[in-house]
């Protein structure tokens, strides 16, 4: 008996231990979203004896609390009835961001599968030089993409930002990786039932390598929501400015609407990644064969629907 | 014989694409470096004066050690931080989403929230002095440095925990099954299973993560300017500065100088990686 | 972002002397003058701009008398243009007729009896007959509203207007007339300060209320035809004079709303937005200083016939003062610009571009009420060339100086760079490097020998016999106040110990205020050889830690108005005199300045001289301008910078004083006469602690122009002028001062940021 309650002690104890770090970890990213949360239902002047010394340069320390005094719904109000160019720029961004999306949807992943499963004259060459062409700082090309784009005449519209953002090298090479490790056998078992190299891609590529796929997209999404160098350069008009843009703008003096606007900014990706991302993976594994890849190759794949 | 042409049909329009948008520019910062910015050929001049401004040398070494601080440190904690979660059942997603959240948050947010906690009057200080300990003046000493790796990694190792998750659950379980039926030991699958192979993964990570070194920039950028602690002064700002005072030879040398290690770097690393 | 604190804005009380009594409280977001809302767009049009045929509104100024202000224009019924006002030269109240619509002015005929008459509005009827409104004050000293009424040749009728009462607020104001106007039939319309609009008898003096507008805060009212607007900072109520009944026009109602300036009123200086009838029932004109439109009530779009921004329509600095339509292709409007009162005649010529087929592309990163002028100057002179002023930080976004370099670099290096650009707080010394501008030598050479220069500024922008940038405009620093104040001023060191040792205050806003104060005073000497001097600037963080004393003005924040930032500090003694400081120091950039500076002096036995003349005598630059060597319009580039640098905008008072010395001495000949014959105006100051002081200005003698001129040609080095040195200075310096870091610490930390800046 004795024995027993201790072993569930014990049990207890290490279940405690696996997930310590895990959640301590998770604590520390999200714990500014409840910084976030707090600050955006302060009103101005609550937030502004917490915050003076910072920024006015009073006596003391920066002081926060968990949950507001005096909580006020002021801040989200202002954002969302009194500032029509917070959704304007919020829209941006999502057109912005479905574009480049669609762009690496249609181009970017049958490169990265091209890359990874096929091998001929130059292909080690163009990987390095996507890898190569990854790691420039954006100050360095923008100039002579600029110059790229005026030819184009297509500066100063959201395409400027969409179509280099759509030919972005990282995500083909996040993808490449994953569709690297799809085995060969598999594709050679299709190949010899009769698939085309295309119905190879749709039907076998894609739902094995759908993880980085999400992985992808997921993180070319963040970093779409984030873009600050590349529509400050590439476009003038002020009315085409993304989210990003409008951040910085509100300055430390409306700090309360400053947090509450990048909650508002927050929420998007993150309604995404909670709801999104699962149904994204599935959806992609239901498009081909399902949960056992060796044995359902090409026919029965067929019938379903391609959803992505 | 279909195969044969099949790779290059699938990558041509993206290639196209690169190609007009990247490495046309590319090819126009190779040319740029060897030309002086108020016209005229300069031969290697640019590369000469690039390799013997302070100001270089200076961001060169802060960005080489901020690399070889941050990296290592990152995919290690990050592959612990995937080891753990994915022994774990539930709760996996809802943590994974969490891990996420810091790439989320905009880049202006965390600069204010960065000032808040490491002003001279910021949190941080205000609870060092509770403890009685003297207050740290972060962002104009040495110790912005650390504030820049810990804004990286705070930024960056739940994404990477992700990524390595994602290489973890690509390792089919009846390998491990098979293991435990041969009598292999936790520490033993771990070895001989889990690290060979998530190998090719850590390559696509350690890039991934050195990339993103790079963005560091942003946060540093608006938290402290063009013009930081000397430490935390990185390619990124000296670039940024050669453009405002319009020196494009020097900053294309010196784009041209950075891609060349960095390429060479990673090439050697690939070649490493393979064998 | 900076955050600027209010400084107390004496220099408003001498712009406004003529409202006596003008309290000295923090002058507010007026500071930077009308810029705010010139962005948004007022209407739905811009067909002008769209299409690309020709035919094009010209603007030609008519030859009407000067120095006459005018209070109200009217088409007469058979025709004659009828314009009715006050002369400043004869002080005499005249009417002036024009029959050929402009061409030609002619006096129709003075009034009598209306001395000692101040008017707060007038309107001229469709009869001719004018009328005006004041007040007056009874045996009781209870103000009544009177109105004269007036023909020409004849002697003013006065009656006093029978103002029912109303449900106003504030009693007092209910006589206090802000707007009259008569309609089509010639009834007459009245409003007062509480926002009531009144019909008149003029026979009579009987009113019948005809709107109640207190909700909206109206001032101002405008009749076009049959329809009456009393306009606010929140809208616009449009009425039928006829039947008093509303109308509802949300397309007025959403321009208002986007640009609340349009309804505001300066006093009789004239308004943002005049409105005029059209031939039609129900259409109206209007001008801002987006241009002149045409719009018909209730309906949903404004369309534009003329672009302001092709003529002084677009010049911020105008205000309007009344609008007529003469036919379809002729329109008159009075504005009121630069203190002088102009009549401007549009035409319609068919063979005009309809946009004028070069554009001359002027960048400048911060706005400022100088370039606007230069800008409108020249678009008069050059109808056939468009200016397409880009201003790079606009102040209502959060751009900073840093992205809007680049992307004006990004401009430059892809070849569409701007054909003038005024060179302040950009990188000039790596633009002449890097050969983006281009040498006007010639040009400077050529004004030179026209009109000479106050060398000592001038040589310091030659080099090697080529000159790639020229200021405009330059100022100096002052320090003043008794003889010993005016010594201490001779070093920050000085100066520090002398503020001490009379245990008084040193004139000052907040911390960041302060520093850009004493930044001009020995900046120049911060950087020599391209090397940093370390006590220089160690000196300079010092002594500004001395004279700072914390202060009220430190957490209160001016939302950046984003024009003139580098004028705010102004140099005046009457600070001394209000028991405010113990001296004066500061930036003086106008006569009108100097003129309050010589009345202070006169009073308080006063002297100045230019400040930190023993270590360095700098002055600061203003609008300097280059052409980029890129232009297309070289020719074009150059004319502009004539005007720039000429004698027509130059001797226009304040930002400064011109480089160009014919410029200086109109300027000079003009101030001597700045106060016509009388000679002086009274200007009461009050401060918030009730001392109230009466100060006599005079116009400037000429030993006042003369010791002005000495100073001004006594510095011979620019102030430290580099924008990242100083953003760098003044950052650590605001710690400094506010106790964050010490003085070493500081300077150490700004050496090694200018070291790497330098290194780059």
């Amino acid at each position: 008996m004795r024995k027993n309650k201790k072993n569930t002690a014990g049990s207890r104890l290490l279940l405690i231990l696996r997930y310590a770090p895990a959640v301590t970890a998770a604590c520390l990213a999200a714990g500014p979203v409840v910084f976030l949360i707090t600050g955006s239902l302060m009103g101005r002047g609550e937030l502004g004896e917490h915050l003076a010394p910072v920024l006015f340069g009073t006596e003391g320390f920066v002081t926060w609390r968990l949950l507001p005094m005096y909580p006020t719904l002021q801040n989200i109000v202002e954002l969302l009835c009194d500032s029509p160019e917070f959704f304007h720029m919020f829209w941006n961004t999502m057109k912005l961001t479905a574009g480049i999306l669609l762009g690496q949807l249609l181009c970017g992943m049958p490169a990265a599968w091209g890359l990874a499963r096929y091998s001929f004259r130059g292909c080690r060459l163009v990987y390095g030089l996507y890898i190569l062409l990854m790691l420039m700082p954006f100050q360095v090309l923008m100039l002579p993409e600029y110059q790229v784009l005026e030819k184009l005449s297509i500066n100063n519209t959201l395409w400027a930002v969409i179509l280099p953002g759509a030919f972005s090298t990282f995500p083909v090479f996040l993808m490449y990786r994953f569709f690297a490790e799809v085995p060969e056998e598999v594709l050679e078992a299709a190949r010899i039932d009769g698939a085309g190299e295309g119905r190879v891609f749709l039907y076998i590529g894609l739902p094995l390598g759908r993880t980085g796929i999400v992985s992808a997209l997921l993180l070319q999404f963040l970093e779409c929501f984030g873009m600050i160098e590349q529509p400050l350069a590439f476009l003038k008009d002020k009315r085409l400015f993304p989210l990003a843009l409008y951040l910085p703008e509100i300055g430390a003096e409306r700090a309360g609407f400053a947090f509450a606007a990048s909650l508002v900014a927050l929420a998007v990706p993150l309604l995404l990644f909670f709801a999104g991302s699962e149904y994204l993976e599935q959806g992609i594994a239901a498009s081909g064969v399902s949960q056992t890849p060796v044995k359902g190759i090409g026919k029965g794949a067929e019938d379903e629907s391609f959803l992505l | 014989m279909k195969k044969k042409y099949a790779g290059m049909v699938f990558i041509l329009p993206h290639l196209a694409g690169v190609l007009l948008f990247l490495f046309v520019p590319f090819l126009d910062v190779a040319r740029r470096s060897f030309v002086r910015a108020a016209g005229g050929f300069a031969g290697l001049l640019n590369y000469g004066e690039v390799l013997r401004n302070e100001a270089f040398r200076l961001a060169a070494g802060n960005t080489f050690r901020f690399t070889a601080v941050c990296l290592p440190l990152l995919m290690l904690l990050s592959l612990l931080l995937a080891l753990t979660v994915c022994g774990i059942g539930s709760g996996k997603a809802a943590l994974k989403n969490c891990f996420l959240i810091p790439m989320a948050i905009p880049a202006a947010c965390v600069a204010l929230l960065w000032q808040l906690l490491f002003d001279n009057h910021g949190m941080v200080n205000g609870l060092l002095t509770v403890f009685g300990i003297e207050p740290v003046s972060w962002m104009s000493t040495g110790a912005s440095f650390y504030v820049l790796v810990g804004s990286y990694l705070w930024k960056n190792a739940g994404y990477v925990t992700v990524l390595w998750m994602a290489a973890l659950d690509g390792i089919p379980g009846e390998v491990y099954e098979a293991a435990r039926m041969d009598g292999a030991g936790r520490a033993a699958s771990l070895v001989f299973i889990t690290l060979p192979c998530i190998r090719p993964a850590a390559f696509t990570i350690g890039v991934i993560s050195f990339l993103n070194t790079f963005k560091v920039f942003r946060e540093a950028y608006l938290v402290a300017g063009s013009y930081p602690q000397e430490r935390i002064y990185l390619i990124s700002h000296l670039f940024n500065n050669w453009f405002l005072s319009l020196s494009v030879d020097k900053m294309a040398a010196g784009a041209v100088l950075l891609s060349v290690v960095t390429g060479a770097a990673i090439a050697a690393l690939q070649r490493a990686w393979e064998d | 972002m900076r955050k600027r604190v209010l400084s107390v804005l004496l220099a408003a009380a001498v712009a406004f002397a003529g409202l006596c009594g003008c309290g000295t409280d923090t002058g507010g977001g007026d500071a930077g003058g009308g810029v705010g809302g010139t962005e948004t767009p007022s209407g739905a049009g811009g067909q002008t701009g769209a299409a690309g045929g020709m035919g094009r509104f010209l603007e030609q100024e008519t030859d009407f008398p000067e120095k006459f202000m005018i209070y109200g224009m009217e088409k007469l019924d058979d025709g004659t243009v009828r314009v009715f006002g006050r002369s400043e030269e004869s002080g005499q109240f005249e009417f002036y007729d024009s029959a050929d619509a402009g061409g030609s002015w002619n006096m129709a005929g003075a009034v009598s009896g209306l001395e000692n008459f101040y008017p707060l509005a007038g309107a001229v009827s469709p009869d001719g007959t004018a009328v005006l409104a004041t007040a007056s004050y009874d045996e009781n000293e209870v103000r009544q509203a009177q109105l004269a009424v007036m023909s020409p040749g004849q002697e003013a009728q006065r009656i006093l207007l029978a103002i029912p009462e109303t449900a106003a607020s504030n009693a007092e104001h209910s006589n206090m007339i802000v707007a009259c106007a008569f309609d089509e039939e010639g009834t007459l319309f009245v409003e007062n300060l509480n926002s009531h609009v009144f019909q008149v008898d003029p026979a009579t003096g009987e009113c019948r209320e005809f709107c109640d507008m207190e909700e909206a805060y109206s001032r101002n009212m405008e009749i076009a035809g049959h329809w009456l607007f009393a306009l606010s900072g929140t809208g616009v109520a449009v009425f039928d004079s006829r039947d008093c009944s509303n109308a509802q026009d949300p397309f007025l109602d959403e321009m208002f709303a986007k640009n609340p300036q349009l309804g505001e009123k300066n006093t009789d200086f004239g308004a943002n937005i005049v409105i005029a009838a059209g031939t039609e029932e129900d259409e109206i004109f209007y001008a801002t200083h987006e241009g002149l439109f045409s719009h018909s009530i209730e309906g949903s779009v404004g369309e534009q016939l003329i672009n302001g921004a092709l003529n002084t329509m677009g010049n911020t600095s105008a205000l309007f003062l009344n609008l007529l339509m003469l036919d379809e292709e002729n329109f008159l409007l009075a504005v009121h610009l630069n203190g002088e009162v102009k009549v401007l005649k549009y035409t319609y010529d068919s063979n005009a571009a309809a946009t004028p087929e070069t554009e001359l592309k002027v960048y400048a990163l911060n706005d400022s009420n100088y370039l606007r002028q230069v800008v409108s100057a020249y678009q008069k002179q050059h109808q056939d060339v468009y200016v397409n002023l880009v201003i790079g930080m606009s102040g209502d976004d959060g751009v900073t100086a840093e992205d809007a370099i680049r992307a004006l670099n990004t401009d430059i290096l892809a070849g569409n760079g701007p054909d003038v650009l005024i060179l302040d707080g950009l990188p000039m010394d790596s633009y002449i490097e890097k050969g983006i501008l281009a040498d006007i030598r010639p040009l400077i050479a050529e004004l030179e020998a026209s009109d000479g220069f106050f060398e000592n500024v001038a040589d310091v922008y030659e080099a090697d016999g080529a000159v790639y940038g020229f200021p405009a405009k330059f100022y100096v620093m002052l320090a003043g106040g008794p003889a010993d104040a005016a010594a201490a001023g001779a070093s920050l060191q000085k100066t520090a110990d002398y503020v001490e040792a009379s245990g008084g205050k040193f004139p000052h806003g907040g911390a960041y205020e302060l520093l850009e104060v004493l930044y001009p005073v020995n900046s120049a000497r911060f950087l020599s050889q391209n090397k940093l001097n370390e006590d220089m600037i160690k000196e300079f963080l010092s002594q500004a830690k001395r004279l700072y004393v914390p202060n009220e003005y430190e957490d209160m924040v001016l939302y950046g108005t984003g024009m003139g930032n580098e004028l705010l500090n102004t140099f005046g003694s009457v600070n001394i005199l209000m028991g405010e400081s113990c001296m004066s120091y500061g930036a003086l950039t106008s006569m009108s300045g100097l003129t309050l500076e010589a009345a202070s002096c006169e009073k308080g036995g006063f002297g100045y001289a230019l400040a930190g003349r023993e270590e360095v005598k700098s002055f600061v630059p203003y609008q300097i301008a280059g052409i980029g060597s890129g232009t297309a319009n070289r020719d074009a580039a150059e004319d502009f910078l004539r005007v720039m640098f000429g004698t027509e905008c130059g001797s226009i008072d304040g930002n400064g004083f011109p480089v160009n010395r014919s410029a200086y001495e109109l300027l000079c000949d003009n101030a001597m006469h700045m106060y016509g014959e009388q000679d002086n105006a009274g200007v009461a100051v009050s401060s918030g602690d009730g001392i109230s002081l009466d100060l006599v200005l005079s116009n400037p003698t000429e030993e006042q122009i003369a010791e002005l001129t000495g100073i001004l040609e006594e510095p011979d080095t620019p102030a430290q002028m580099d924008r990242v040195i100083k953003e760098i200075v003044l950052e650590y310096g605001e710690a400094v001062l506010k106790g964050d870091i010490g003085v070493d610490e500081a300077v150490s930390a700004i050496l090694q940021k200018c070291n790497l800046y330098l290194a780059e």
